[in-house]
């Protein structure tokens, strides 16, 4: 009997203790995760005195610290954590981080040396690395990690190329022996950036080494070459997406596809936001096979609004004729419709000539625009819109259609 | 030659000898370094971010950690403000859902360029012959001997807000905490369940 009191009160004890173990661990823990979610100092300490063993909280606290600046005990507080869990990468990472804000570099670059030592296929670790090192001068060494961290995580790819593109002084050449691209998404993020710093050479450089080009991203290059009036470049990657496209040609010149808003390569061109006209593909009139394009205009529009475009390559110094068709409809305006064709290599875009559509064509009309390229052409910008009048805000009523776009050589350039 | 005179001989020798081997260490060495290439050290920043929460450089997302260049443009979310460090040149803040563009070079000058928002600048004491300036397209303010730190918001006029007139050390700070303590409720950063995740990126 004696025995089984004993016994029971041994449990007691035993269960008791346990509990109250279990709410100290419970509550420092929850002091610690306030610490964190607050940034309050008192709360981390108060979990460091409850558990001064546990590693988590010790983690807590030298976070919470770096947090506020307090880089010094910071670095103290990761360090204990680290005496009780000396595996653990991601500690040996933090207080690599915190001892490099607490100006000590080298302190910083042994704590991630372990961390990556701990973690070796983690790309964080080599991330921090690899940036400490660079500000450290060591450009090479900095670049083997940054490159492996961007292989492993290709979030990180744009932000390796920005760094390799300034620490060679803007110098493509340079940029891609940092990048060293091994992949076809490397390639291709690096030919976007070359693209859009106006590297157009270089950018398809890297483009050629991609083997099987992504649409969306091709397609992302082009609108980066054209924007920096590389055309040719943009051109040959346009092609290698479309096995029908030729240069000095309109890409869907009879309208017979589907026109693409917000297409910002080569192709029909139209704006999102245009009011006062309804641009459509008709089928009922056409010049020639099935269907044509219809703008109806249903009163105030800017007659300076681009209303229809598209961008073709052409030859430097070449004669060219453009024709196409045109056809109106009830059309009332002070402001003719009127294609222009506009050198698309030149900043100002220089009009190289235009043709004005005749507001009493009731049956589909012919028109040519003659024009020759500049030494610098390497593409011409077509353009519907309608001629200046006198106060830009005329109105405009009624339809037309336009059908047949076609460019011919008159005589033959040289590149 | 007696046995003395020989070993006094040998000891002069021997200094001698000595003497020469380092006249001739000392003249070999300098000759060694005009022909070594000097590395050119590049002149990065170290980029900081409340709660290490990321903002972004030149476009792409980054954190604490990071390395900036010059000519970066950087640009904060709201509730989200980020420190450069530039070394002996000081400091750069950036306030949350601002955007600047920075410069800077070897001599400790540094351009902001602020373009939304607000910046603060922390000019390091008598390190570096530089001067801090922070801009607009329409204004411009600089650190000289007596004015050591700059703030200013970008006006909807385009000139700078009355920050730049020149704050104290306690007023710079207190912009930081009260930033930093802005961001704290964004900052829930964990690792993989454990508590004691922070996120450098």
């Amino acid at each position: 009997m004696n025995k089984s009191v004993v016994l029971g009160i041994v449990g007691a004890l035993v269960c008791a203790l346990a509990v109250w173990e279990s709410a100290r661990i419970g509550y420092a823990r929850t002091q610690a995760i306030k610490a964190l979610n607050w940034n309050e100092v008192a709360s981390a300490e108060r979990a460091t005195r409850l558990l001064s063993s546990d590693a988590e909280v010790h983690a807590a606290r030298g976070v919470v610290l770096e947090r506020t600046e307090n880089y010094a005990d910071a670095c103290r507080e990761l360090e204990r954590a680290i005496q009780l869990r000396p595996r653990d990468y991601f500690l040996w990472m933090m207080l690599g981080v915190t001892r490099d804000l607490n100006d000590d570099p080298t302190g910083g670059l042994a704590a991630l040396q372990e961390s990556m030592r701990l973690a070796p296929f983690y790309a964080k670790p080599r991330w921090l690395a690899g940036n400490l090192l660079l500000r450290m001068g060591q450009v090479d060494e900095a670049f083997q990690h940054l490159r492996f961290a961007a292989e492993r995580d290709a979030t990180l790819l744009p932000n390796v190329i920005d760094l390799a593109w300034g620490v060679s002084g803007n110098d493509p050449g340079k940029t891609v022996e940092f990048v060293a691209p091994q992949t076809d998404a490397a390639h291709m993020a690096l030919a976007i950036f070359l693209a859009t710093h106006k590297e157009g050479v270089a950018a398809v450089d890297q483009y050629r080494k991609v083997k099987l080009p992504p649409i969306g991203a091709s397609n992302q290059l082009i609108e980066k070459l054209i924007e920096s009036r590389f055309f040719w470049e943009a051109d040959f990657v346009f092609r290698a997406h479309c096995s029908s496209c030729t240069p000095e040609h309109f890409v869907n010149g009879s309208f017979e596809d589907d026109v693409e808003v917000g297409n910002r390569t080569f192709g029909w061109q139209i704006p999102s936001d245009v009011s006062g006209v309804t641009l459509s593909v008709d089928d009922a009139e056409h010049a020639d096979r099935a269907r044509s394009l219809r703008l109806d205009f249903q009163g105030n529009t800017n007659p300076q609004t681009v209303l229809l475009s598209q961008t073709v390559t052409v030859d430097r110094g070449g004669r060219y004729r453009i024709s196409f068709h045109a056809m109106t409809r009830s059309f009332v305006s002070a402001a003719s419709p009127v294609v222009r064709v506009l050198d698309a290599s030149d900043e100002k875009l220089a009009v190289l000539g235009e043709a004005i559509v005749s507001a009493n064509a009731s049956r589909w009309q012919n028109y040519a625009v003659d024009f020759t390229t500049g030494q610098n052409t390497q593409a011409v910008r077509i353009i519907v819109g309608r001629t200046n009048c006198p106060n830009n805000s005329c109105a405009a009523f009624g339809t037309v259609w336009f059908d047949s776009f076609s460019l011919d050589h008159v005589s033959e350039p040289h590149r | 030659m007696n046995l003395r005179r020989k070993k006094a001989l040998q000891a002069i020798a021997i200094f001698c000898a000595f003497t020469f081997a380092q006249i001739y260490v000392q003249g070999a060495l300098p000759g060694a370094t005009p022909g070594a290439p000097v590395p050119q050290r590049q002149i990065t920043a170290r980029l900081t971010t409340r709660n290490n929460q990321p903002i972004t450089v030149n476009g792409n997302q980054a954190g604490t950690g990071a390395t900036l260049l010059t000519g970066a443009t950087i640009e904060t979310p709201d509730q989200v403000s980020g420190v450069i460090d530039l070394g002996d040149a000081g400091v750069v803040e950036i306030q949350p859902n601002s955007t600047i563009k920075f410069d800077f070079d070897e001599n400790g000058n540094v351009r902001v360029k602020v373009i939304r928002g607000c910046a603060v600048t922390r000019k390091k004491t008598n390190v570096l012959p530089g001067e801090m300036e922070l801009y607009t397209d329409q204004a411009s303010e600089k650190t000289d001997k007596k004015r050591r730190h700059l703030a200013g918001c970008l006006l909807p006029n385009g000139q700078l807000g009355s920050l730049g007139g020149g704050i104290s050390g306690a007023t710079l700070a207190g912009i930081g905490i009260a930033a930093g303590t802005g961001g704290i409720i964004a900052g829930a950063l964990t690792r993989g369940g454990t508590m004691s995740g922070v996120n450098p990126q």
